[in-house]
This record gives C-alpha cells, structure tokens and sequence, in this order.
C-alpha cells in the first residue's frame, strides 16, 4: 500500500474510533442529489427573488455539476446566451427563407396564370383564321378545382379549334369555316357528351382541354360560286406534348352535306380516342 | 439580486447535502428534512451578505431550526437541549483528548485551500460518500476529489506532527 493511502485509510479508523463519522445512508445520498435542483428552485421562491430566467440559469447549472462538470453560474448565464442567441437566429433565418420562397412561388404562378391567356370571343373581323398552335394551352388555369376525377375529364376533352382555310390558295369563305367548326363540335358532343367537347369559337368557359382539334376546310371542285365541294382535314393533338393522334379528312359534296361530313369525322375521332 | 442569487445557488450547491444530511440524522424523516433545509436556507439567503463563515453559520442555523422543529412537535421522546451537545463529554482521557484535537485540527482554515474543500472533506470522511458521489455534488471528477482530499490528509497530518503527533495512530 502506497503511503497516500495507508494515510488516508489511517485517518478514516481514526474518525471512525473517535466517532466523528456520521455515514449518510445511500437511500439518503440519491435523494438528495435527484432532489437538489428542484428544492433550490423551491428555497429561492420562498424567498421572493426567483425569476424565469434565473431559474434557467441555475437549471443548467445544477444539470451540470452532476456530470462533474466544474461550472459557475456566470459560466451557465453566458451559455444560456448564447444558445438562446443561436435559438433566436435560426427561427429567424428559417422565418425568412420560408416567406421568400413562398413569395417567389406566388410570383411564379401569377406570371404563369398572366400568361395563359383565353381567347373569349372569336374576332368576327378576321378574315384569315390563324391555327392555333398545339402547345400553347388555351385553357383558363384555376378556374376548374382539381380533382382525379376532373384530370381524367380534363384528359379526355377535346378543344375543337376553329377551323380555318388553307393558308396557300385557300378561298373559303369564313361562314362556311364556322359552319364546319360548329358542325364538327356538335357531332363530337352528340357522341362524347357536352362536358367532354368545347367549341372554342364560343370561349373555353373555364374548363381546361387534354386534346385539341384542328383542322382546314377548302374547296374543291366548285361548279359555281355557291356550289363546292369541301375537303375538311383535321388534326387531333395532344395539348400536352403536341404529339398527334389523329389525322383524317372527309369531303362534304355541298355546303348541305357539311353536318354529314362532320358526323363522320366526329365517329373516326371517336372510335381513336375510345 | 442576480449577483446575490448566483452567491445563493453556488452555496447551495456545495452545503445542501452536508445540511441535508445532518439534519435527517437528527429527525430521520426525508419529508421534514426537506422542510427543514428550505427554512435554513431562506435564513441564510436573508443573511448572505453579512455572513463571514458560511459552513459555521450554516451549522449554528440548522441547530435553532431542528430545536424549533422539536418544539413545535412537543416531542417528549428528544431531549432537545442535548441534541446537539459535544459529543466530547462522552469521551475519557486520551480519546478526548484526541478528539479535541483533532477537531481543532478541522476547524483551522489552513488546512484547507477554501470552503468547498472543507464541504468535500466532510462529505468524503464525515458522511462517508464515495469519491464519485462527492464528485456528484460539488461538481468535480472523480479523480479531482481524490487528489483534493489527498492534499486535504497530507495537510491534516502535517498539522497534527506541528503538534507532536509524529503518527496519527498515536491518537488512538
């Protein structure tokens, strides 16, 4: 036994012999270092000069000491600090990142609403029909609540756009363009339904399309004037991806034969699609 | 009051399971002791600033607390003016001797570097806690409460040879 010790053991006999000992009991010694925090918290409101803070302080003071870790109260003060100082800029950096990122979303689909716009009217006054392009979706966003059951309805629409005559060598009159583009649109609604079908000469009324139909009406074989034969092709497209679907054309032998023409275009758009 | 407060719960700390103790030993009930340490300590948070020696004042309160406690009880089975007389009267000859002594011994400052030595010391020897128990308490490693209280004996023994007493076993 190394000297340190022999005195040490030498003097624990000596206070035992001369009844200076008084052994704390080990269910006595666990009382009181569990308890210690919470009857200083007691002490010092009794007292009247408790605060929250203060009570924090000593809180972490108290934790601590337990671990053996040799800290004051200043030291447990300048901690709380600073973590309540790091506390403070994170909430406030996570505050701002998340209202500048809700801000730049908000701005983002304003200028992507602003930028589908709907063509509400036909312009009477146009002589010449312009195609709609495939891609640029004609549909008034937000105006349908989306729903899976909506997607699947939105999916299967058809946007029948006005059809037009031939850019080149094109001599149609514009009646007999309207007249093919309201036949057409009504012999898909007879067949598909109303809520699957939009006429776009009369606006899109809110409702978004997954396909869309264009088409050319031209004359041919003209005996007179007022007397012609008309090809009619269309295009059936996806507004999606612009991929087209279907392409077919049918000839009415008289502006009379126009609807019957129409009809049997709506049936093979139809049987494609069904 | 923050500097009084800081005061207030570093000494706390250190003498809460030296006062806690004692006074369970007198009334050996866990509830009343915790009553009893509140009182004491309120006293002591009152007196702070004019307090010169904590430990002895600390001792001298809890005294006239558990008295009080015994009166108010009207406990006839304490005697409580003897509860906590010298424990010397009981000893004879030498081992009185001894204990006056080394008691002396303990009561001088010198051999302790402050306060919270003296509290470790009566921890370790006194109340019998382990190293790492006392460790718990004030604070410190398990290693640093073994080479204080080292320190603390070698000063004691240094004491007590300026005194004549070449070997502590003598004392018995």
């Amino acid at each position: 036994m190394t000297d340190k010790n022999k005195h040490i053991e030498d003097f624990s006999r000596l206070l035992e012999k001369l009844n200076l000992q008084h052994p704390a009991g080990e269910d006595v010694k666990k009382h009181i270092t569990a308890s210690k925090k919470k009857q200083f918290k007691k002490t010092l409101k009794r007292t009247g000069f408790y605060s929250g803070i203060f009570g924090l302080i000593s809180h972490v003071f108290f934790s601590l000491k337990k671990f053996g870790i040799s800290i004051t109260i200043i030291k447990s003060a300048a901690l709380v600090g600073i973590v309540s100082l790091g506390a403070v800029a994170v909430i406030t950096t996570g505050t701002y990142i998340t209202v500048k990122k809700l801000s730049v979303q908000k701005d983002l689909n304003k200028s992507t609403g602003e930028n589908i716009k709907i063509n509400d009217k036909p312009d009477e006054n146009k002589a010449v029909d312009s195609p709609t392009q495939p891609g640029t979706n004609t549909a008034q966003r937000g105006e349908e609540k989306h729903t899976d059951e909506l997607s699947v309805t939105i999916k299967n629409r058809i946007a029948v756009q006005p059809l037009v005559r031939p850019f080149i060598n094109g001599n149609v009159q514009t009646d007999v363009t309207r007249l093919v583009t309201d036949q057409l649109a009504d012999a898909l609604k007879k067949i598909r339904g109303d809520d699957l079908v939009i006429n776009v000469r009369y606006g899109h009324q809110g409702r978004e399309s997954g396909m869309m139909l264009i088409g050319t009406v031209d004359s041919v074989q003209c005996s007179s004037v007022l007397d012609c034969s008309y090809l009619i092709k269309v295009r059936l497209v996806s507004a999606r991806d612009s991929r087209i679907i279907l392409y077919t054309e049918e000839t009415a032998v008289s502006k009379d034969e126009i609807p019957g023409a129409c009809k049997r275009l709506a049936e093979k758009i139809y049987k494609k699609i069904e | 009051m923050f500097l009084k407060n800081r005061d207030f719960a570093e000494a706390y700390n250190d003498y809460y399971p030296v006062v806690f103790n004692i006074v369970y030993s007198k009334i050996k009930n866990i509830d009343d002791t915790e009553d009893l340490c509140q009182e004491i300590f309120i006293r002591f948070y009152h007196k702070l600033d004019s307090i010169e020696n904590r430990k002895n004042w600390l001792m001298g309160a809890l005294k006239n607390v558990v008295k009080e406690y015994y009166r108010r009880k009207k406990e006839n089975t304490v005697d409580i003016d003897t509860l906590f007389d010298d424990e010397n009267l009981g000893f004879v000859n030498g081992l009185r001797d001894a204990r006056i002594i080394l008691n002396e011994a303990l009561d001088n400052m010198d051999n302790f570097k402050d306060e919270r030595e003296k509290t470790l010391f009566e921890l370790v020897a006194i109340q019998k806690y382990t190293y790492e128990e006392a460790g718990v308490e004030l604070g410190f490693t398990r290693r640093q409460v073994r080479y204080r209280y080292e320190q603390i004996i070698n000063r004691l023994i240094g004491y007590l040879k300026n005194k004549g007493i070449e070997d502590i076993g003598d004392l018995v």
